[in-house]
């Protein structure tokens, strides 16, 4: 009976891509209360942090904050930024929040209507090279809404994924998932809503994934209040030795 | 008025009763398919959720005792739960357990009413809620039933020695990056037996206190690390809780606020204190906690003093009671394997002392949503103080969550 029990749990692990472990190039402390997201601004020099009470900052790469805002969000989960604004989605209430890079004004506001948990909703949001965005709910269950560029839904999509998602990015036309409750990044198909590669991360309360212009992954933890640098991530995703 | 007619309209009082706990059933079954549901207009959101649990469960009972009614199934939870957010800063929640409601049960560790508060989050200084919910005090009190491997929680901390829920406010604020977080509250001090709306004929309050500190980041109260987390975490509490209720000559508590070891309420002074510590590390988790309970009775012929005259007793009764618990999550079948040990004393002037050992197994069909949990707990000594009329206690059952 236990060995037909360990050829089971063989199995299993057979089924699933195999795990690496990366370790961290280096973490530095962020004085950003509950940080809940980043990005990598266009200019590929200053990051967005977003924290869950309602923040809004950009920062340099040490994370030493340049300027801030406070935003009328509850519960900000997710951040984007291209050349000319910064897209915040907001888990509670269901909002997307558009605001000028120049000068943080609001532009725009957007509803999207989602039923499910109320702490399980919009994690991240994500643009695609081809234009329009993605959102991802949390999990029961992990829902891909895509949406065009005027935040109009055109597609809605479950994903069945071995945990969580709290953070998502495009890198290099590949779609970047993190999971909190896994600790685990993965590389995905987008076409075929898989998972290709896992990473395991040594990071408690993963919130936030980017990728800077030289391939150095970032990765945000909203409890530690600290952001990790993993260097050399090629276009495949896997660590440069 | 002949026997069949009264035979027959008790039948249809117990046939309605039932048709009514089947119609609730079905009610929930049908939200369960729906599962977790938010509703939100931008500026409000409300969630609503709840759970089912049901066990099977059996005891070896002591020697010469026939009575097997504790053999059977039981429903323990049909709970619905309303979670609400409005604006930025007001939170509410509701959770009702209608099982227990229809039972007409007040169990501490498992009542009809579970909470039913209002919170405000605006402050700098710190936040305030008000209502009737769960006290601040001890770390296994504090987390939730559905994340345990465990039916029942260690004997002294369900709800007996001290309540677990009651009417009042609290403060709270967290700090150093949210790894450090202080409670304190004030309550009517008669715990779940507090909704029957007056207080006791002292009029007097509990107050109470907890300070936590997690590290390297907060630390949440849970007992199984399922995420496996890859760096240690620790955390420890310190908690505190005081009334003191000189109840008026010929006066008494209410009806069921003294609880079956009879220190609950205590006529005079109370003060309970006590440390707890967590661990977890790569799916092992562990957890201690130690309390103590001091009663000074105003009435120094108090039977809590069991035939021993209070100045021998230096006026005061002790009791307490620590706990020991570890478990170890194992991710590839899903599987939660866990030991407890437990002791406790009711009376310090009373001899003997309770030991009980626990073992629990939990398969998660879906994490803590969908999980068969199974629990055996042994006695292995016994203090004559509502002594427990079995030696093994068996129980295996499913709880689901939506």
């Amino acid at each position: 009976m236990i060995k037909l029990l360990f050829v089971f749990v063989g199995l299993s692990a057979l089924a699933q891509p195999s795990v690496s472990f990366l370790k961290p190039s280096k973490s530095i402390s962020l004085n950003i209360p509950e940080p809940s997201d980043v990005c990598v601004a266009a200019n590929g020099k200053t990051l967005f942090i977003v924290s869950d009470n309602g923040g809004l900052y950009e920062t340099d790469l040490e994370g030493k904050v340049l300027r801030s805002t406070t935003i009328d969000l509850n519960d900000a989960e997710g951040v984007y930024a291209d050349n000319e604004n910064i897209y915040l989605v907001e888990e509670r209430n269901r909002f997307i929040k558009q605001y000028s890079i120049k000068d943080f004004a609001l532009v725009n506001t957007v509803y999207v209507p989602y039923s499910g948990g109320r702490n399980k909703s919009f994690e991240s949001i994500a643009k695609r090279s081809e234009g329009g965005f993605v959102l991802f709910t949390e999990k029961d269950p992990v829902w891909m809404f895509e949406l065009n560029e005027q935040f109009q839904e055109t597609g809605r999509v479950k994903w069945n994924l071995p945990g969580d998602i709290s953070a998502a990015t495009f890198w290099k036309n590949s779609l970047w998932l993190l999971s909190d409750e896994r600790a685990e990044i993965w590389l995905s198909d987008f076409s075929n809503k898989i998972i290709v590669k896992r990473f395991k991360l040594p990071v408690l309360n993963p919130e936030g994934i980017a990728f800077l212009p030289n391939g150095t992954l970032l990765i945000l933890s909203d409890d530690e209040h600290r952001l990790y640098f993993f260097n050399d991530f090629n276009a495949a995703g896997d660590e440069k030795k | 008025m002949n026997i069949d007619f009264i035979f027959s309209t008790i039948l249809m009082r117990r046939v309605m009763k039932k048709s009514k706990v089947l119609f609730l059933i079905l009610l929930i079954c049908s939200i369960q398919a729906i599962g977790q549901v938010t509703i939100g207009n931008g500026e409000n959101s409300l969630e609503i959720s709840g759970s089912i649990s049901t066990y099977l469960n059996f005891r070896d009972l002591d020697s010469g005792l026939v009575d097997q009614k504790k053999n059977r199934f039981n429903l323990r939870d049909a709970q619905f739960q309303l979670e609400g957010r409005s604006g930025k800063y007001w939170e509410y929640k509701i959770q009702i357990d209608i099982a227990d409601v229809i039972a007409g049960e007040n169990d501490p560790e498992n009542p009809g009413l579970m909470d039913a508060w209002m919170q405000y989050k605006g402050l700098k200084a710190f936040d305030i809620k008000m209502g009737y919910g769960k006290i601040a005090w001890s770390r296994f009190d504090q987390t939730p039933f559905t994340s345990s491997t465990y039916w029942q929680r260690p004997e002294f901390l369900r709800g007996s020695f001290a309540s677990i829920r009651d009417v009042g406010v609290e403060l709270s604020k967290s700090f150093w990056k949210q790894r450090a977080t202080m409670n304190v509250g004030i309550y009517n001090g008669l715990g779940e037996v507090s909704l029957k709306g007056d207080n006791d004929a002292s009029g007097a309050f509990e107050y109470t206190g907890r300070f936590d500190l997690g590290w390297p980041t907060q630390f949440r109260f849970r007992e199984i690390d399922d995420r496996h987390v890859r760096k240690p975490m620790f955390g420890i509490g310190l908690n505190g809780r005081y009334t003191k209720r000189n109840l008026p000559s010929g006066s008494f508590f209410p009806s069921g606020a003294k609880s079956d070891y009879g220190i609950k309420m205590v006529d005079g002074e109370k003060l309970t204190y006590g440390f707890d510590a967590a661990f977890q590390w790569q799916g092992f988790s562990a957890q201690f906690e130690i309390i103590q309970i001091k009663m000074t009775p105003q009435d120094s012929t108090s039977a809590l003093f069991y035939s021993n005259s209070s100045a021998r007793a230096g006026g005061n009764i002790f009791a307490g009671g620590l706990v020991a618990q570890a478990s170890y999550h194992i991710a590839g079948i899903h599987t939660i394997v866990s030991g407890r040990y437990e002791t406790f004393n009711a009376n310090d002037l009373f001899l003997g002392l309770n030991e009980r050992f626990s073992a629990a197994l939990a398969y998660q069909i879906d994490g803590f949503k969908s999980m068969i949990k199974a629990q055996y707990t042994h006695i292995i000594t016994k203090e004559n103080i509502n002594a427990a009329d079995w030696i093994n206690q068996y129980r295996i059952g499913w709880q689901y969550q939506f």
